[in-house]
């Protein structure tokens, strides 16, 4: 590759408009705008895509992922889906055998999972960025009261429980969907 | 302007795959980018909470900015049965100085806390203009709570 992007990945949460070609005083050339809307891209146009494109950065989620618990035979959980800035998985893994790149996930009990990501992932253009998970947020499909909390043992895992609102107990084959940013 | 030299703003649709950006192309940059920005998230806060009188925001990722100095301004109650969290933002602000206040339909959140603990549930109070209020409440209970390890908020 004969450049380098400039900035840094999405995912790094270290976005500025400039990486994008924005600038305060950016300006067209002879302050002659576009001539021709159909044809031409100017200034004031890359100083609002670059603005909201940074913006956009700061709070997009990493990843949203679905995912079954599977404890009536007990094993790791099955991943269906992940929507993610390292890519797009519609057809579901299982959480010990990840596609490369895609986070892991193991089973500690009846809906309690921990999923690992990696410290540092890659951009189609090859460049790495660090990855920490920030927040979680979580969603319970069923028909069945749950709640669903989360747990950040390390930099790089989320653990994530179910319970049966009512009792407190865990819950147990759940189907579960994780915004991580 | 000429493609193939010096071509400043406005620059001109077309070229090659290596050296230009054609039609296509900016046409699919920007269906895209207005898509996301149809559907991210607003803000992304985490709060914590000690005690009944001791709240505080410890993580902070907004469109108008990232890092606690971005953050919005918090209240809180303190008492039975009222343990709500308010969130009040000032104005957004984009690099070029234009000025908005966000204007929030909703949020979601899920609580932070160790295995060992009862569970607890996020719920939203009201989001609408620049405020968001919420509170956290014991499942088993029904009962709001006066402390937590951590609650992220995503406000859309």
């Amino acid at each position: 590759m004969s450049i380098v992007p400039s900035g840094s990945p999405i995912w790094t949460r270290t976005a500025v408009h400039t990486q994008y070609g924005g600038d305060v005083n950016k300006r067209n050339l002879l302050s002659v705008g576009v001539v021709d809307a159909q044809t031409d891209v100017g200034a004031e146009e890359i100083a609002r895509l670059s603005a909201d494109l940074s913006a956009l950065a700061n709070t997009s989620p990493f990843a949203v992922i679905t995912y079954l618990n599977n404890d009536a035979s007990p094993a790791a959980p099955t991943i269906l889906k992940v929507y993610g800035q390292i890519g797009v998985i519609t057809s579901s893994y299982s959480g010990n055998a990840p596609p490369t790149g895609f986070p892991s996930a193991v089973r500690n009990g009846n809906d309690d999972v921990t999923f690992t990501f990696a410290s540092s992932y890659t951009d189609p253009y090859g460049v790495s960025g660090s990855f920490a998970p920030m927040g979680v947020i979580l969603g319970i499909a069923g028909s069945s009261a749950r709640v669903a909390t989360y747990e950040q043992p390390t930099s790089t895992t989320v653990r994530v429980h179910v319970f049966h609102s009512s009792t407190g107990a865990a819950g147990n084959d759940d189907t579960v969907t994780m915004t991580v940013w | 302007m000429a493609l193939g030299a010096f071509a400043p703003f406005p620059f001109r649709l077309g070229g090659s795959s290596l050296e230009g950006l054609t039609a296509a192309q900016h046409a699919r940059i920007c269906a895209d980018l207005v898509a996301a920005k149809q559907a991210a998230p607003l803000a992304v806060v985490t709060v914590t909470r000690a005690s009944s009188t001791s709240v505080s925001i410890v993580k902070y990722f907004g469109q108008n900015g990232i890092g606690l100095a971005n953050a919005p301004a918090l209240a809180f109650n303190t008492g039975t049965p009222d343990l709500s969290v308010t969130l009040t933002f000032a104005p957004f602000a984009d690099p070029y100085g234009i000025t908005v206040y966000p204007d929030f339909t909703t949020a979601h959140g899920a609580v932070s806390q160790p295995t060992s603990s009862a569970p607890e549930l996020f719920q939203l109070m009201s989001a609408g203009n620049n405020v968001v209020k919420f509170t956290v409440f014991a499942s088993t209970t029904s009962s709001e709570v006066s402390s937590y390890t951590a609650v992220t908020v995503g406000i859309w």
